[in-house]
């Protein structure tokens, strides 16, 4: 379970409900790193819905849910070849939810009287990450200037149709120990300019099909500052693979980095899950600050502190938190949150019975 | 039957109505019939601009976008550009023009040159030709795996006039969805667009975009059906935009209106409920008729009461006239209009003085008449009798008159006095009538007697008086003494007013429950303009008596519930008949047992 877990001294069952876990230090991270799902063979479970067998896309209410079993009974799991096949058999009362709605389609799907639309920003951004090893990248002031040279209000309406959230770094905007005046990148091509155009920069950027436009957005705007960026398709599993394996000078790809912030340790510390082939010593000086906080005001500052060393020394151009939306029927009563993916009250929802109600985010 | 309208006021609001509604409500109709095509008119009208307005600007959508990928491929083909300059200028090409997804540029063999894409091109060389754009071909519009609608334009490009490979862009419609879900007609009406294969393609009710995605074939739909889907083969650019009413699959009613876009052969079709379109000329139309049926209603109404008003002096003439005619000469009308009803009520009140003086002067002729036809009756019945009393009483004094004369002279003063007896005892029965006293008699005994009575009268006159009695005793409640005057009185007329050798015949019969007795002449008769006041007072047709003698005799008669009529015809003679009610036998036998 990763680095987080390192803390851990020992854990033992006091009931059969209850564990205690010992540790050498300090360690806030770990209870985020638990919202990990706990899954036995057996099928028990420990959140509103499990699974009714590790091969099948089918969800059963688990009974002994601690906040109560949900309403729902049973949730089936059902994949469509495209966004229009699912579209169209959820409009034909087939399917109840469709999980994502692309920003591409979002728009004209909306208004429709027997099925509600969420949208949410997701908790994935979409960056442009690079090689720390690659000559071109190894100085700070190169990738700050690179990060100053993107415009990413104009990357969402490219590359996004409009649908996303600007990101000046990996912590989620929401989390709680996020400080409100973080430092940012201020979008400053010239000044970029100044640093970039006299290196002559040149580099292969691994690109995954979906994130085309993004990319083509994004050589565009370096292109402006001197820079140039070639773009390479290659497929989301190869992508992976060259990622772990260092083998890219750059890759525009999406990394899941929120909500809590267990997940930008698990993605940018050298010893986390891309092992060291992202980040450097700067930021993962900053991280292992945070992982041994020893209260909440040295864990706050240790965040900001964080978010100063990924200014300083950017281990990728942060772009953009997407944008998605969430189809359900009509025929549900869902609780809707503001700001918050409809999913996270997935054990509230009820079926409706007699009028319709309408819930819109 | 024609219904009759008794009431002035009522002909009078009627006339009204007729005179002033009926344009009125003529008036209405022609409106509403104006309003309801105006109204249809004006909505298929807008609906119509609406449905053109929106053609145009997709055609305009479409066609600029093909003029886009048209001046990229004469910069490519006139720039010279290197193949990764003409990459790179396909790749900020798309992020500049939005709707191209893509834009891949290939050589004359289908190779890729350039393109848009960062790995290989989706695109293709189309094989169908699809819709000519001006040297842009167009295929058909489909539904992407994004739920976007795309279409394929590609140009074949010429060099020297040499083909010289194909430009070829994918192009995304999301905006024409866009235009068409902008298009809000009313609160329901929306706008679609349907393909010339009659596939849709946009449809604006956020609920009907599922027919897009599944691809939908509109050919049933009214408008499609009848033609309003072009061929663009054969669309030409003065195609007229059709408007219909239809109902839809659903059951409702609806006014579709259709445009097609000629270049592309697409149609746009408006369509809004009828119920909605024609919302505002239904409230319309209701406020018109609310305003007739109200100005209707206040016409009758004003008509009816200023006609009331109008006739109210002829209401008060017919009321006095009709008291007048009852007797009440003392009416009078106060009428003060002014006008020609005033004049009316004068006239009417200087007549029914005149009236008064008139009957005023009448009553007093007829109370002198009268008092001189009583005057000379009772001189008339009265002399007779005292001058033979006065000379038989001369006589009787008289020494040398034997005891025979004297005898003589003695029943004559006897017999006149009885006659003054009988003239005073009419006249206070006419004065004080004696109340009857009714017992059971039969009335041939009763009429018999009478007939004997008579018979030497009529002996003396040369005269028959003959009774006929029917089978019997013929049982009545009556009174024997005034009965007898009764039948006494009418003989004595029949006996007076029959000519010697006449016949006086008196007749009795039984007619179910009633009993007759007919007392019939062979008299002079009675002057038919006479004979209905024969039974009045003071009414006679001798020359001696009051005239009391019938009028008497019939207040008996109906004082016991009989009847008496009276047939006559001059020179024929006159019949008298009397009816009684029949009296029960076994009663009469009980009462006499």
């Amino acid at each position: 379970m990763g680095s987080a877990f390192e803390d851990i001294n020992g854990i033992t069952a006091a009931s059969a409900t209850e564990i205690t876990i010992s540790l050498r230090r300090p360690s806030p991270l770990l209870i985020e790193a638990l919202e990990s799902q706990i899954r036995k063979p057996d099928g028990s479970a420990t959140g509103p819905f499990k699974a009714i067998a590790p091969d099948k896309p089918e969800l059963v209410a688990n009974d002994a849910y601690y906040l109560g079993r949900p309403s729902i009974d049973r949730i089936v799991i059902q994949s469509y070849p495209s966004i229009r096949a699912a579209w169209a058999e959820m409009l034909r009362n087939s399917t109840d939810m469709l999980y994502e709605v692309g920003s591409d389609a979002l728009d004209s799907l909306t208004g429709a009287t027997d099925i509600s639309l969420f949208t949410f920003v997701r908790h994935y951004q979409q960056l442009l990450i690079f090689n720390p090893r690659l000559p071109a990248f190894r100085e700070p002031a190169v990738r700050r200037a690179l990060n100053s040279a993107i415009n990413r209000d104009e990357i969402i309406t490219d590359g996004l149709n409009g649908h996303g959230v600007p990101s000046f770094g990996p912590i989620w905007p929401e989390y709680w120990a996020f400080p409100a005046n973080h430092s940012t990148f201020r979008f400053d091509p010239r000044e970029a300019a100044i640093t970039l155009r006299p290196r002559n920069i040149k580099f292969v950027c691994l690109v995954a099909p979906r994130f085309e436009r993004v990319a083509l957005a994004l050589r565009r705007q370096l292109g402006a500052v001197g820079v140039q960026m070639e773009l390479r398709e290659i497929s989301l599993e190869t992508l992976d693979q060259d990622l772990l394996a260092g083998n890219f000078d750059a890759v525009l790809t999406e990394f899941i980095s929120g909500p809590s912030f267990f997940r930008v340790y698990a993605v940018w510390h050298s010893r986390g899950l891309l092992r060291g082939s992202v980040g450097n010593d700067h930021v993962n000086a900053a991280l292992d600050l945070v992982r041994h906080a020893t209260s909440d005001n040295e864990y706050r500052a240790a965040i900001a502190g964080f978010q100063e060393a990924v200014k300083d020394d950017p281990p990728a151009v942060f772009l953009a938190w997407s944008q998605r939306a969430r189809a359900v029927n009509r025929r549900f009563d869902v609780v809707a949150e503001p700001g918050r993916d409809i999913l996270t009250t997935l054990r509230l929802w009820r079926p409706v019975v007699g009028d319709l109600t309408v819930n819109r985010n | 039957m024609r219904p009759r309208i008794r009431h002035l006021a009522t002909r009078f609001a009627l006339l009204l109505a007729v005179a002033a509604v009926v344009p009125l409500l003529a008036y209405g109709v022609v409106s509403l019939i104006s309003l309801q095509r105006g109204t249809r008119q004006s909505i298929v009208t807008g609906n119509l601009n609406v449905a053109t307005r929106a053609a145009e600007e997709i055609r305009r959508y479409v066609t600029s976008n093909a003029e886009i990928l048209k001046a990229l491929s004469a910069y490519l083909q006139e720039t010279g550009l290197t193949q990764a300059q003409q990459d790179r200028t396909l790749k900020n090409y798309v992020l500049e023009f939005r709707e191209f997804r893509e834009i891949t540029l290939f050589d004359e063999g289908g190779a890729k040159i350039a393109t848009s894409r960062i790995g290989e091109p989706k695109v293709a060389i189309p094989k169908d030709p699809g819709v000519a754009l001006g040297g842009v071909s167009m295929s058909p519009v489909r539904v992407d795996e994004d739920l976007l609608p795309t279409a394929t334009f590609a140009i074949h490009l010429m060099r020297l006039n040499q083909p010289a490979g194909w430009l070829v862009g994918e192009f995304s419609l999301e905006e024409m969805w866009r235009m068409v879900d902008q298009i809000r007609i009313g609160d329901t009406g929306f706008a679609m667009v349907v393909a010339p294969g009659g596939e849709l393609m946009a449809h604006g009710d956020p609920d009907k975009k599922a027919l897009v995605a599944q691809s939908t074939n509109m050919r049933a739909h009214p408008l499609v059906s009848r033609g309003a889907a072009g061929d663009p083969a054969v669309a030409d650019a003065t195609a007229a935009p059709i408007s219909l009413e239809y109902v839809d699959a659903d059951g409702r009613s609806n006014l579709g209106v259709a445009a097609q876009i000629p270049t592309l052969g697409w149609t746009v079709i408006v369509e809004q409920p009828t119920a909605e379109a024609y919302a505002i000329g239904a409230e319309l139309q209701r406020q018109l008729i609310v305003f007739i049926s109200i100005g209707l209603l206040a016409m009758i109404s004003v008509g009816y009461f200023f006609g009331r008003s109008f006739i109210r002096p002829i209401l008060k003439l017919k009321s006095a006239t009709q008291e007048v005619a009852k007797g009440q000469l003392e009416t009078r009308v106060d009428i003060r209009t002014g006008d020609e009803f005033t004049e009316l009520g004068d006239a009417f009140n200087t007549m029914a003085n005149r009236l008064v003086d008139l009957t005023e002067n009448i009553k007093r002729q007829e109370r002198q008449a009268m008092f001189g036809r009583i005057a000379a009756g009772i001189f008339h019945d009265l002399n007779h009798p005292v001058q033979n009393i006065g000379n038989n009483a001369s006589l009787l004094v008289r020494p040398d008159e034997d005891a025979e004369a004297r005898e003589g002279y003695v029943r004559t003063i006897q017999k006149e006095i009885a006659t003054l007896k009988r003239f005073m005892d009419d006249l206070r029965n006419l004065a004080k009538p004696k109340p009857l006293e009714r017992f059971a008699l039969d009335l041939n005994s009763s009429v018999g007697e009478i007939v004997e009575a008579m018979r030497p009268e009529g002996d003396r006159h040369g005269i028959t008086v003959e009774g006929r009695f029917a089978e019997g005793p013929l049982t009545i409640d009556g009174d024997r003494f005034a009965l007898g005057r009764v039948f006494r009185n009418l003989i004595t007329n029949a006996i007076q007013a029959t000519e010697t050798g006449g016949r006086v015949t008196i007749e009795t019969s039984r007619k179910g429950d009633s009993v007759e007795v007919s007392i019939a002449d062979t008299g002079s008769g009675i002057p038919p303009e006479r004979l209905s006041a024969i039974f009045d007072d003071f009414v006679t047709t001798k020359r001696r008596g009051l005239g009391l003698g019938l009028a008497i005799s019939k207040r008996i008669v109906e004082q016991l519930d009989g009847t008496i009529t009276v047939q006559s015809e001059v020179g024929r003679g006159t019949a008298f008949t009397l009816r009684f009610p029949a009296r029960d036998d076994r009663a009469v036998q009980a009462a006499a047992s």
